[in-house]
């Protein structure tokens, strides 16, 4: 099928194009122009903007503790606030509707692979992959313990990640959940696993080296210790200090982008977290996790923070689990506008989109749902296109919350240029995906046709038309296409001399086989 | 091996009997679908076929982890799964169960030594036990009480477990608060035992609906209800054997029912390859089929229902 999208603007900055022109898709790739041939489907775009399809590196949409939730809070399916646990067809047809079609799950313990990806299956259009959780493991924590080689360590990250289908390695408060298994309640990034000379810090440098090794495009994904706590800017920046000498992508970075500076002993810190971004290696990245007022759930693996927090959720319930690794926990929560709290999190995260230099190293998230559901994306993009349109949002909040921050003296608008930089060349470089977010020919032929308006947040909500692979899969928000996408996972060469080892400490120390949680092939059909 | 597939007792082609299922659940008024003892796939068919019937649908064992998830959410909990406790607890509580398979020696991964100590799961119970850990007065406490509170906040990880076939909402609820009682100066667990099935059926129900089992379709969307299949004028079993007469029965191989059509089906893992439950991981895991055939999964012949039907 020869397929032709008419008159667009279309804006590709990986290529540094920007024009208005005709885009031609054949095989469900994109083709060089073939204006000589008659195309067997004709897509106006006369007065639009054309984008790859968008893609979100960070989004909490399938697994164990995302199923958790919902049965937490079966009340939202039923309620305005449904999108903060949506299921599967809700997620690929909202998705879809915006101009997504790659979404990233990245917090997957690899003792629940199997039922993440069968979730993951069950979601329309989109191709998905997930990071494997690795870092608070017993047999890791072992290895490490016992001055075990680099190639070791390498070997066990390469085994455990082609047994989870995983694209990459998430890091999550490192040795903080086997800390606590141990009754320690908090952890920083020089704490030592009890009974080891095991520190966080040692964690994280041990995975980059194994994801140095493995050759697996995706740096390590970090979430620091210290999520959420005043003051914790410093945790942060001594991170990227101390680990930014290799790849490093730090998670959800507004949820460390504070200080102490106000009558309330919370405020902004994003400002001095942005200037330490831009003066970082370009090898150091992070994304945003802004928040967004309403109703939301927090989902996480660092099952830490969740247990200190377990009764400031809103309803008041909580979930939390000691898993092999990181476990998690579930605390529902509302992001109130008059909040001082909230308003401070919420202007931190537009500060950090704003200050920070180069689109290309910091990403788009909400870290859904934590900081807000990911259907919040559309306002969000909006607010960095428009000075006037933040300074309405800023007229309904807190006075003293915007003045611990710097958000009322910033000018800076995004361009459509920008907004493709940072939801689709930049993630398909961090991701390793060559075939994506970008439009000369040989690309995926997923594409997102946005009409520009007044309200830029209905532009950005639903697409005219979303193509993915060449198809239509969305159009006005109609889903148009039932079928799951892809599944994007790493392949990497690892020492097959470490499966007796595995299957010796999981015999002696947990009675089970190690190869039980192995994902089959089956569940990981179309695997990219 | 063919299909075995039997319509008012005498044996027909699978296909017929597959049409004749469909013409009788699709003329039911109120169709359910109970039982549901099948794999990951099979119970995702179920509910496939339950929104294009708007039929009920439930797990004949659903009500266990319904009392737990009532735990969960109404005071909150924290729970370990089965190999953490097996490699970490030093003390179990046995609440009203017996010891389960896996956890008879001492820890594995920390060393010492392991103690087992058994209570009844009531509420007023686990109340007292926790009325006197917090220091308050209490009545006159039944004898095992003092040694149980002596006892329990010396453990370093402790679980608690429980068996949520026999313990009501409320006990469960009281179990949940006592181990948060305790994490305020060391650590404690939740283990609980659920039947494997229905904790399958559960996490495939709330994946694809965001709601427990039992559910009621209605119009396309999806209503939890307690009683969701108690008026049903067609019933479609899955799994043997069913508790008196239905209209239409999915059998394992060897099983037999009482029923309008029966059909039989192969064995999860053994037949075919399947993704289930298991209690010893506290996971889903994928199995290879042991003895591959030819005999249809569950699924396939949802999916051929559903096709079935006008």
């Amino acid at each position: 099928v020869l397929t032709v999208i008419e008159g667009g603007r279309v804006i590709d900055p990986a290529h540094g194009r920007d024009e208005t022109a005709d885009l031609w898709i054949e095989h469900g790739r994109i083709a060089a122009p073939q204006p000589h041939r008659a195309p067997d489907a004709r897509h106006d775009a006369t007065g639009c903007v054309v984008l790859a399809g968008g893609i979100d590196i960070h989004s909490h949409i399938a697994g164990a503790n995302v199923n958790t939730a919902r049965l937490l809070l079966p009340e939202l399916q039923d309620s305005p606030d449904a999108d903060a646990v949506p299921v599967p067809q809700t997620i690929g047809r909202l998705y879809a509707a915006m101009g997504f079609t790659t979404v990233v799950e990245p917090a997957i313990s690899p003792h629940v692979a199997v039922q993440a990806h069968q979730e993951l299956s069950d979601i329309p259009v989109l191709d998905t992959g997930i990071l494997a959780v690795l870092g608070n493991e017993d047999f890791l924590i072992r290895l490490l313990s016992r001055g075990e080689s680099a190639d070791a360590v390498a070997d066990y990250a390469g085994r455990t990640l082609a047994g989870a289908g995983a694209l990459g390695i998430k890091v999550i408060n490192p040795g903080a959940a086997a800390a606590f298994k141990d009754n320690v309640r908090q952890f920083g990034l020089d704490d030592a696993v009890p009974g080891t000379d095991v520190t966080s810090r040692a964690i994280v440098t041990a995975l980059q080296r194994a994801r140095d090794a493995l050759g697996l495009p995706h740096p390590v994904h970090l979430h620091c210790s210290n999520l959420g706590i005043p003051g914790n800017v410093e945790t942060a920046l001594a991170t990227m200090d101390s680990c930014g000498g290799l790849p490093l992508h730090l998670a959800h970075v507004q949820f460390y982008a504070y200080g102490t500076e106000s009558d309330l002993g919370f405020s902004s810190a994003a400002a001095r977290l942005a200037a330490a971004l831009n003066a970082a290696p370009a090898h150091v990245t992070a994304d945003v996790g802004q928040v967004m007022f309403g109703q939301t759930v927090t989902v996480s693996s660092d099952v830490l923070r969740q247990f200190s927090a377990r009764r400031s959720g809103h309803p008041r319930r909580w979930s939390i689990l000691d898993g092999d690794g990181n476990g998690g926990g579930i605390v529902p929560y509302r992001y109130r506008r008059r909040s001082f709290h909230n308003a401070v999190q919420w202007a931190a995260g537009l500060e950090l989109f704003l200050l920070t230099s180069e689109p290309s190293r910091l990403f788009f998230t909400t870290d859904h749902p934590n900081g807000a559901p990911f259907t919040a994306y559309p306002d969000l993009l909006a607010l960095l296109m428009s000075r006037e349109l933040r300074a309405q949002w800023m007229q309904t909040l807190p006075k003293a919350a915007l003045a611990a921050t710097t958000l009322p003296g910033i000018a800076r608008e995004y361009s459509w240029a920008e907004i493709a930089t940072m939801t689709r060349a930049a993630p398909a470089r961090l991701l390793g995906l060559a075939d994506r977010g970008h439009l000369a020919p040989g690309a995926v032929a997923d594409v997102a046709i946005y009409r520009p308006q007044a309200d830029m947040a209905a532009c950005f909500r639903n697409t005219v038309l979303t193509l993915k692979d060449g198809e239509p899969a969305s159009r006005d928000g109609a889903l148009l296409r039932a079928t799951p996408g892809r599944r994007l996972r790493a392949r990497a060469d690892f020492d097959r001399a470490i499966e007796p080892q595995l299957a010796a400490f999981y015999g002696d120390i947990y009675g089970v086989a190690h190869t039980a949680f192995d994902v089959p092939e089956h569940l990981l059909d179309g695997a990219a | 091996m063919t299909a075995e597939a039997t319509v008012d007792g005498s044996r027909v082609p699978l296909a017929r009997a597959i049409a004749a299922a469909a013409a009788l659940l699709g003329r039911a008024e109120r169709p359910a679908i109970a039982g549901l003892h099948t794999d990951a796939a099979g119970i995702a068919a179920a509910l496939r076929l339950a929104r294009r019937l708007g039929a009920a649908i439930d797990h004949a064992d659903s009500a266990a982890c319904l009392r737990d998830i009532d735990a969960m959410r109404t005071g909150g909990w924290i729970v370990a799964t089965p190999l953490q406790v097996r490699a970490r607890a030093d003390l179990l509580l046995l609440a009203g169960t017996d010891l389960p398979p896996g956890l008879d020696g001492p820890p594995t991964l920390v060393g010492g030594t392991r103690t087992v100590l058994r209570m009844a799961a009531d509420a007023e119970t686990v109340g007292a036990l926790r009325a006197r850990l917090a220091g308050r007065r209490t009545g006159a406490l039944p004898a095992s009480i003092a040694p149980l509170a002596d006892a329990l906040p010396k453990a370093r990880y402790g679980a608690v477990i429980w068996d949520s076939a026999t313990a009501d909402a409320l006990d469960i609820a009281m179990l949940c608060g006592l181990i948060d009682d305790l994490n305020a100066a060391t650590r404690y667990v939740g283990l609980p035992l659920e039947p494997a099935g229905a904790a399958c059926a559960m996490q495939v129900s709330a994946a694809l609906t965001g709601l427990p089992l039992p559910l009621h379709f209605q119009h396309d969307l999806p209503r939890h209800d307690p009683d969701a299949a108690a008026a049903a004028d067609a019933v479609l079993w899955i799994g043997a054997p069913p508790p008196g007469e239905v209209a239409v029965a999915l059998l394992p191989p060897g099983a037999t029912a009482h029923a309008a059509v029966c059909i039989g089906m192969g064995e999860p893992g053994r037949d075919h390859d399947t993704v289930l439950f298991d209690p010893a991981l506290g996971a889903l895991t994928a199995r290879s089929a042991t003895h591959p055939s030819a005999a249809p999964r569950c699924a396939d012949l949802l999916r051929r229902l559903e096709a079935a039907l006008c």
